[in-house]
């Protein structure tokens, strides 16, 4: 009797601990978006040839996978009023957030400037432009343009 | 507390990835049997005050426009986000021509149109690509 009792309280009592693992699979893809571009503005130097850059255009670029960004101003200005005198332009970038990176940072060719976004994250990417000439430039409305490259490695 | 929740609506409603110009997926690897291959990309605007872009496609080792590969359409009309709303695509099309060699490698990019005009201002253009590699099966 009192092993019926015990095998009893055995079959009664808790289960085997059998495991059973589920899995939840999901993929990531390969990207990288631009947003939230901010134009920048100019402003004209005392000395009546020179603009600098008084707030920097702004872009965040999010990137999942190693990517090159590249920044390419233009070569001359898209607005300009005639008698325009040449200008010699500059660019200077900077990148914080995911990656940081300096303006010594991105390699030069020509008119573009590229850096390597090595980490995935969230970058904002702050661009400034200067533009200088030998003479004073003419009253009128300016404008010129960057381009900011977002491209997987 | 409360600074740490508002800065973090602000970054929120500025737009994150979700509110990007972006074309999906960045990269992949397409097989064929014959000469050529098709590839097909979608183009996301996220952007609020952009609708027009156009498609480009290089060669991706030099980023020489390319003359194997073409692009349909070369330029989208992606109506621009409204904020709260999810983002427009359009499917972009791509044609690469292996061109005798086993393997082709071309970086296809959508290019933001700026049509608007502020003086003095420095306008901030954004193009994101796509890496396609094209491969035969020998």
């Amino acid at each position: 009797m009192r092993q019926w009792l015990v095998l009893a309280l055995c079959l009664c009592g808790a289960p085997p601990a059998f495991g059973q693992t589920i899995n939840f699979d999901g993929t990531a893809s390969a990207t990288c978006s631009l947003a939230g571009a901010t134009n920048g503005s100019l402003t004209l130097g005392s000395d009546l040839s020179s603009w600098a850059t008084t707030t920097p255009g702004t872009i965040t670029a999010t990137n999942t996978t190693q990517s090159s960004l590249t920044v390419t101003r233009s070569g001359s200005w898209s607005v300009s009023p005639s008698g325009t005198p040449s200008t010699t332009f500059a660019h200077q970038i900077s990148v914080s957030g995911g990656n940081t990176l300096s303006d010594s940072q991105f390699s030069t060719s020509n008119n573009a400037k590229t850096g390597q976004l090595t980490s995935p994250g969230v970058n904002l990417v702050s661009i400034s432009v200067t533009g200088t000439a030998a003479s004073p430039y003419p009253a009128g409305s300016y404008r010129t343009q960057v381009t900011v490259t977002c491209a997987p490695n | 507390m409360r600074a740490k929740l508002i800065l973090l609506c602000a970054s929120l409603l500025a737009g994150g990835p979700a509110a990007a110009h972006a074309l999906f997926p960045a990269r992949q690897t397409v097989h064929t049997l014959g000469v050529q291959a098709w590839a097909t990309l979608k183009a996301i605007n996220g952007r609020t005050d952009i609708s027009k872009f156009v498609v480009e496609v290089f060669e991706g080792d030099s980023w020489t426009p390319s003359r194997s590969a073409v692009a349909i359409p070369d330029r989208i009309t992606v109506p621009a986000s409204r904020l709260g709303e999810a983002p427009i695509t359009r499917n972009v099309r791509v044609l690469i021509r292996l061109g005798g060699s086993k393997e082709r490698d071309v970086m296809v990019c959508t290019k933001s149109i700026n049509e608007t005009y502020v003086p003095s201002q420095m306008v901030v253009n954004t193009r994101v690509c796509s890496r396609i590699k094209v491969r035969a099966i020998a």
